[in-house]
C-alpha cells in the first residue's frame, strides 16, 4: 500500500515544535543540543513508548507548548505517585520531591518533512488504528506500536496524531528518522510542581493533602544570570 | 537556565574520563568500582583515568553504556546526587521474587553498587530496563515470560 495522499500531511519548516527532556541534554556547547532529536533515546530504550516498540528510532515532538507540558505533566505525576506507592516496599526511594526541573526545547525544522500520516478520528481506520486507543490517556498500547510499524512500512515518514493528554486538541508529531541535521533549536529551563485540589496550592504533604491529578504548575526559569544554575 | 557540563553529552575518550571523575566526586564511586564493573585490573584502570593508559574499545563502550544509565538514574531522582548515591549504596531486602513487582529490582538482596560490581557489564542493561520502566514504560505491567525485570516488551 503506497502513501495515501488523503492521509499525508507535511510538517512544515520554520514552525516551532516542542519537546521536553532531562536537563542532562542542556550543555553550554550547543553542538550537543541536536542529540535531543536524533531519536536515539527511543532506539536505546527497551520499553518503547506510545508509538514505538523498544529499539526503534523515533523522535517525539508536540505542536504547542501547552501540548508538550500536558504530555510531560502526565509522566511527571505518574513517576511521583509511583514513588509514593513504593514507600512501604522493599525498595523505597524515600518521599519524592513534588517538583522537578526539565528542559523545554523550541525546535524548528530546516526542511519540511513530507508524507506524515495524519491520524484523526475520521482517518485512523484507514490504517487500522482504533481511535479510542489513540485518545485514551491512561497507558501506552501495543496496538499503537504495531500500527506505527505498519504505517512506517508503507512509506510514511511519521505520524501526526491527537495528544491523548491535551484537553485543547493539541497534537503530537512522531518522526521516524533522525532529525539532528534538520533543526535549529533553543533550550528553556522549566520547573514542574504538583498542586492540591481546592485551594490550589503547592502539594507538600502526601499524608494529609489531596493531589490534583489533572493539573500541575509549570514555571519558566529565567535564562539569564539571575536564574542561571549550573550542575557541576 | 540549568545546564550540565559538555562532557555529559560527549562520547569521546576524554569525556569518558571526565564522566568517571564526576561519578567519583559526586556519586562516591571509586576506581575499584569501575575496575570491577569492567573486569579490569584496578591499576590499569587508574592509569587510564590519569590518561596514561588505554582501555579496549569494548571496555570504553561499557563505560558509555553505564554513563547513559547514570543519566537515567539522575533524571529519575531529579538530579539529586544524594538520592542517587543512596540508591547505589542501599541494600534492598529480599522481598518478592525478582520481576514479580517493580519494587523488587534486579539487585534484591544486594545493593545496586555491589550488583554492578558482581555481575559486571551484564548488569547494566538490567538496571537500565528497571529505571526505564518507571520513566518510559508501564512499571505495573506484568513482565514478559522469562524476563528478569519489568518492561512493556521483551
Amino acid at each position: 500500500m503506497p502513501v495515501n495522499p488523503a492521509l499525508a500531511v507535511t510538517v512544515p519548516a520554520g514552525v516551532s515544535l516542542y519537546r521536553i527532556t532531562a536537563v542532562s541534554f542542556n550543555t553550554p556547547n550547543a553542538v550537543h543540543h541536536k542529540k535531543v532529536v536524533n531519536g536515539m533515546g527511543a532506539r536505546k530504550s527497551h520499553a518503547g513508548a506510545r508509538y514505538n516498540y523498544g529499539g526503534v528510532l523515533t523522535v517525539y515532538l508536540a505542536d504547542s507548548v501547552q501540548t508538550c507540558l500536558a504530555e510531560k505533566m502526565f509522566y511527571f505525576q505518574r513517576k511521583i505517585v509511583q514513588q509514593l506507592d513504593a514507600l512501604h516496599q522493599p525498595l523505597s526511594l524515600g518521599v519524592p520531591a513534588f517538583s522537578g526541573t526539565c528542559t523545554l526545547w523550541d525546535i524548528r525544522l530546516k526542511k519540511p518533512v513530507p508524507d506524515v500520516c495524519h491520524l484523526t478520528q475520521a482517518s485512523a481506520s484507514a490504517v487500522g488504528v482504533f481511535p479510542s486507543l489513540m485518545l485514551n490517556p491512561s497507558q501506552d498500547y501495543e496496538h499503537l506500536k504495531d500500527r506505527r510499524a505498519f504505517i512506517e512500512s508503507h512509506g510514511y515518514n511519521g505520524i501526526r496524531a491527537a495528544s491523548s493528554r491535551s484537553t485543547t486538541g493539541g497534537e503530537i508529531i512522531v518522526l521516524f528518522d533522525d532529525q539532528s541535521k534538520n533543526v535549529d533549536l533553543d533550550p528553556y529551563t522549566i520547573e514542574f510542581r504538583l498542586v492540591t485540589r481546592t485551594p490550589v496550592v503547592p502539594f507538600a504533604n502526601h499524608l494529609t493533602e489531596l493531589l490534583n491529578f489533572t493539573t500541575g504548575e509549570v514555571r519558566f526559569v529565567g535564562g539569564h544570570a539571575a536564574g542561571h544554575r549550573e550542575l557541576r | 537556565m540549568t545546564t550540565v557540563p559538555d562532557f555529559f553529552q560527549d562520547e569521546s575518550e576524554e569525556a569518558l574520563r571526565s564522566q568517571v571523575e564526576w561519578q567519583e566526586q559526586h556519586l562516591g564511586l571509586g576506581d575499584g568500582f569501575f575496575a570491577r564493573l569492567l573486569r579490569e585490573d584496578q591499576r590499569r584502570f587508574s592509569s587510564w583515568a590519569r590518561g596514561a593508559d588505554a582501555l579496549t574499545r569494548d571496555k570504553e563502550d561499557v563505560l558509555r553504556d553505564w554513563w547513559r544509565t547514570v543519566l537515567h538514574l539522575l533524571s529519575f531522582q531529579n538530579f539529586d546526587e544524594e538520592r542517587v548515591r543512596a540508591l547505589l549504596e542501599r541494600t534492598v531486602p529480599t522481598g518478592l521474587p525478582v520481576g514479580q513487582s517493580v519494587f523488587s529490582p534486579p539487585w534484591s538482596g544486594s545493593s545496586l553498587k555491589k550488583y554492578l560490581e558482581n555481575d559486571g557489564p551484564d548488569a547494566i542493561p538490567q538496571v537500565s530496563r528497571w529505571v526505564e520502566s518507571f520513566t518510559f514504560g508501564d512499571p505495573y505491567a506484568p513482565p514478559p515470560k522469562g524476563s528478569t525485570c519489568l518492561s512493556t516488551r521483551p
